[in-house]
C-alpha cells in the first residue's frame, strides 16, 4: 500500500480529531489516498473514548482551571492526558488489514514496537490494543472502521505525569485514591525511563519500520480536507458532542 | 428506579438504568470497543425488556446484523450488568 505521510505536527485536540475524521471521511469518498500521520498536542487535552460517560472520566472544573481542553473522540477506549507524547494515526482501507480486529490492532502496533525495539527499547504488544515495555504501558491504540475504511490512532508517551493525569480525571474510588494513582504508576512508563531520544529519532524509527512494509510519500492535506477539518473543529469543540454520554 | 452499575471485564462497563417491571431506558458507557457505532440502537433494543438470555441474544443478532464489532464485553456482560441494576 502506498500511504501519504503528513509530516509531524503539532495541534490542538479539536483540530487533531477533525483532521483525523476528515481524512477518514476523504478516504472512504475515495478522495484521498491511505494516509499516516503523526502529531502532537498543543495545548494539552484530555480525549475520552466515545462510549464513556464524561462526567464519570473527567473532572471538567479542574481541567477548566487548567486549561486543559477536552472533548471526546470518534473512536472507544479509555480516557487519555495528551501531553509529551507522538501520535499516529493510520487511515487506510480496512481489506489492507486483517478483518479481525484485535489481530489489525496487533500489525499495526507492530510498526511502533518495532520501531521502539530498534532504538533498543524492548517493547512488546499486549491485547487488545497496548503496548508493554518492561510490563508497562507506553502506548495505547484505539480504532474504529466506517464504510470499509480503518482508522486507528494510538499514543506513545515521551513522558507522563499520572499525578497531574489523576488531578484531571475521576479515580473509579475517591476513598482508594492515593493506591490507585500508585498502583497506575507501576503500571506506565514513558520512552523518557528507557533513555534519551530526540523527537526526530523516534519518528524517524516509526516510518522506517512502516515503510518496511508499505511506501511512503510525503503529502499535504488536500484545500476539501482543511475545509472539512475545520467544520469538524467545531464538532469537537461543542457541549452537544462533547457532553454527548 | 434509577440504578448505575459498574462491571470491569476486559474493558470497564456502565449502565445507567431506569426501569420499573421493565427497563424503562438504559445508557451503556465504559471504554470498550464497538464498530461500527450501534450504541443507540443496543440502547434501544434493551428498552421494555427484562433482562434475561432472551435479551442478550437480541443483542448478539443486532450486532451481527449490523456487522459490528464488539471487543472488551459481550452481550451478556450487558445483561449480567442489567440484571445486577434492575435486581
Amino acid at each position: 500500500m502506498n500511504l501519504r505521510y503528513i509530516p509531524y505536527e503539532q495541534h490542538s485536540a479539536f483540530q487533531n480529531m477533525a483532521i483525523d475524521e476528515s481524512v477518514l471521511e476523504h478516504v472512504q469518498q475515495g478522495k484521498s489516498p491511505p494516509t499516516l500521520r503523526l502529531y502532537g498536542w498543543k495545548p494539552a487535552a484530555i480525549t475520552i473514548g466515545f462510549y464513556q460517560g464524561i462526567r464519570y472520566e473527567v473532572d471538567l472544573e479542574k481541567c477548566k482551571e487548567q486549561n486543559i481542553d477536552v472533548t471526546r473522540r470518534i473512536t472507544g477506549g479509555g480516557a487519555v492526558l495528551h501531553e509529551h507524547e507522538i501520535t499516529y494515526s493510520l487511515i487506510a482501507p480496512q481489506d489492507q488489514f486483517p478483518k479481525d480486529v484485535i489481530q489489525s490492532y496487533e500489525v499495526i502496533c507492530q510498526y511502533v514496537v518495532k520501531a521502539l525495539q530498534s532504538l533498543g527499547v524492548q517493547a512488546r504488544f499486549h491485547p487488545i490494543n497496548d503496548i508493554l515495555v518492561d510490563e508497562k504501558k507506553i502506548s495505547g491504540s484505539a480504532q474504529t472502521r466506517e464504510k470499509g475504511v480503518l482508522l486507528q490512532h494510538g499514543t506513545l508517551l515521551l513522558d507522563v505525569d499520572v499525578d497531574k493525569m489523576f488531578s484531571l480525571l475521576i479515580v473509579p474510588d475517591e476513598k482508594i485514591k492515593d493506591k490507585f494513582i500508585q498502583s497506575v504508576k507501576k503500571r506506565v512508563v514513558s520512552l523518557k525511563e528507557h533513555g534519551t531520544f530526540t523527537r526526530e529519532q523516534i519518528i524517524k524509527a516509526i516510518l522506517s519500520e512502516i515503510q518496511v512494509h508499505h511506501e511512503i510519500t510525503p503529502g499535504e492535506f488536500s484545500d476539501e480536507e482543511r475545509t472539512r477539518a475545520h467544520e469538524l473543529d467545531k464538532k469537537y469543540r461543542s457541549e452537544e458532542w462533547v457532553m454527548q454520554r | 428506579m434509577r440504578r448505575s452499575i459498574v462491571l470491569k471485564k476486559e474493558k470497564l462497563l456502565r449502565v445507567d438504568v431506569d426501569y420499573d417491571s421493565v427497563i424503562r431506558s438504559v445508557r451503556i458507557t465504559g471504554d470498550f470497543f464497538l464498530s461500527p457505532n450501534c450504541i443507540v440502537e443496543l440502547e434501544a433494543a434493551c428498552t421494555g425488556a427484562v433482562p434475561n438470555t432472551a435479551l442478550g441474544e437480541k443483542l448478539n443478532r443486532l450486532i451481527i446484523q449490523k456487522s459490528a464489532t464488539l471487543i472488551g464485553i459481550t452481550p451478556a456482560d450487558i445483561v449480567e450488568a442489567l440484571r445486577m441494576a434492575t435486581q
